[in-house]
């Protein structure tokens, strides 16, 4: 049960948005259940290409964009009914690269090349959804600014070559579809059943900043994906 | 993987009148993974007991004495009930250690008891006199094929082929003192006893098809590759075709960005040494707090 109201929250967001914007009965009312709001979890994905100051990383890992996946946690410290969230928030992500080495002839060799990033940011968050509460308008605005440390290692074949950290200022701006509103009933049984409270499919512009003489691995891209309030 | 007669074990055990300890046999956890079969030959039998039967199972000897007892053995597993043959009290049979139940998961000793089954012999003692022949795996598995050596400067990559499930894990060997690729301690075909050849040898697991030879060539050394299978009982193949790996300079990232005036500091002088298991903490945080906000919704 609990599986199909998840998947049917995703395929009807896919399916049904456009539909669901222009009926009528687009604007549900006001719901009469809400379990308390502690946190928002962000599950994500997207490209991931670290700029990293010169052009060797395109050079050997040419189009590798890493995908980077990442999931964030937000802690709700104040929240302003029908309007906004103010968080903070922390999150984690993983993207690795690999490539053949170049050899003498600037061929590829078989031994690889490899690049890992884990990077873990601290974040302050300002969630509105004022939009989606008050005007039933399903869409949900994001701003976030914070710090990200990010700890690389790069190796080749078989053997570490190097490791450390990069930190510098992370910010994030994301717009995110409210998926409440495509099947009130379903969200009202994740908010009963699981504590739930919301669900939204989010689209965000981010990037970092790598200070000092760290290895430069900011990039300024984009993710995707699924998020919950609860 | 081929069952052949091998080594046989003798035990010898008494089968007392009206004693129903007959005899243990430790069954262990490699004949177990073998699925081997393992032939029983007792001598000596009494042959007015028409009947044994066979359990396994663990420290059950105080419970074996049946007839004593009036029951049957409470920790002991029923396999199957034999027949004694004929009247010169030889008895030979065969038992799968799958009977044995190896396949429930336990790889631990296991021990089989005989009991006859009922017994109208009284007066003196017979002796009875056990074998345990074990059909045991003696022959070896089809060698890999299609080795291809690579080239690399830290590390060389090392790939091959195998077809069959024979095989419980692979070794890689190659010459340390070859330089051109033609080594004589590497046929194929043949089977390779190294010791004292001083070939390098790298171990890869029955799944793996590729690995890595790590800091074993100068840079314009070629030398001699070749991988063999081994398989449960310790069988090692022939030798598989032989390829070469060569020992080259190569250009890494990282040395690439270094040459191009790239910056590769760090912006904390410590680097936490477990950052990448941070995630599973955030995850149980996660996981945690939905747990402490489904507790807390508001009943129906």
């Amino acid at each position: 049960m609990r599986l199909s109201v998840i998947a049917l929250l995703i395929s009807s967001a896919i399916t049904s948005a456009a539909a669901a914007q222009t009926d009528d009965d687009y604007a549900p009312a006001q719901r009469d259940f809400a379990s308390p709001e502690w946190m928002v979890l962000e599950l994500r994905i997207g490209p991931y290409t670290p700029q990293v100051g010169t052009p060797s990383f395109d050079e050997v890992f040419e189009d590798d964009n890493g995908l980077m996946l990442a999931l964030e946690l937000d802690v709700i410290a104040y929240r302003l009914p029908d309007v906004a969230y103010l968080a903070i928030g922390g999150g984690i992500g993983h993207a690795g690269y690999s490539a053949g080495a170049f050899n003498e002839a600037g061929g590829r060799a078989d031994e690889e090349t490899t690049f890992k990033l884990v990077p873990i940011t601290l974040l302050a968050v300002v969630r509105v959804d004022a939009l989606a509460r008050m005007l039933r308008v399903p869409l949900i605005l994001t701003g976030k600014l914070g710090y990200r440390w990010g700890f690389w290692w790069a190796s080749t074949g078989d053997q570490s070559e190097a490791s450390g950290n990069s930190g510098g200022i992370a910010w994030g701006l994301q717009a995110a579809l409210d998926l409440d509103f495509l099947d009130l009933r379903a969200a009202r049984v994740m908010d009963e059943e699981w504590g739930i409270n919301h669900s939204f499919l989010f689209f965000e512009v981010y990037g970092s900043r790598t200070s000092g003489d760290a290895l430069p691995i900011g990039d300024t891209t984009w993710t995707a994906g699924l998020g919950f309030v609860f | 993987m081929a069952q052949v007669t091998g080594t046989i074990m003798v035990q010898v055990l008494a089968l007392g009148d009206r004693e129903n300890v007959v005899l243990t046999v430790p069954i262990n956890a490699k004949e177990c993974e073998g699925n081997v079969d393992i032939t029983f030959r007792l001598t000596g039998v009494p042959t007015n007991q028409p009947t044994m039967d066979i359990y396994y199972g663990q420290n059950c000897q105080n419970s074996v004495n049946r007839l004593g007892s009036g029951s049957t053995p409470t920790t002991c597993t029923f396999v199957r009930n034999i027949e004694i043959r004929g009247a010169s009290g030889l008895l030979e049979f065969d038992v799968s250690v799958q009977e044995l139940d190896c396949a429930a998961g336990s790889t631990a000793d296991r021990q089989v008891f005989f009991l006859p089954v009922s017994t109208t012999q009284g007066g003196d003692e017979v002796a009875v006199f056990g074998e345990q022949i074990m059909k045991i795996d003696t022959q070896p598995p089809n060698p890999p094929t299609e080795v291809m050596g690579g080239v690399g400067e830290a590390t060389v990559p090392v790939t091959w082929t195998f077809t069959g499930t024979d095989v419980n894990e692979f070794f890689v060997y190659w010459d340390p003192n070859d330089t051109d690729c033609t080594s004589a301690l590497l046929v194929p075909g043949q089977p390779l006893d190294s010791t004292g050849l001083g070939l390098g040898r790298v171990k890869a697991s029955a799944s793996a098809r590729r690995t890595s030879i790590s800091d074993a060539l100068e840079v314009g050394q070629q030398a001699s590759v070749a991988v063999v299978a081994v398989d449960l009982a310790g069988n090692e193949s022939v030798l598989s075709n032989v390829d070469c790996i060569e020992g080259v300079s190569t250009t890494s990232w990282l040395e690439l960005h270094r040459a191009q005036g790239g910056r590769t500091g760090d912006t904390c002088s410590v680097t936490p040494w477990n950052v990448r298991h941070a995630a599973t903490p955030l995850m149980w945080l996660s996981v945690i707090a939905l747990l402490i906000a489904r507790a807390r919704r508001r009943p129906l």
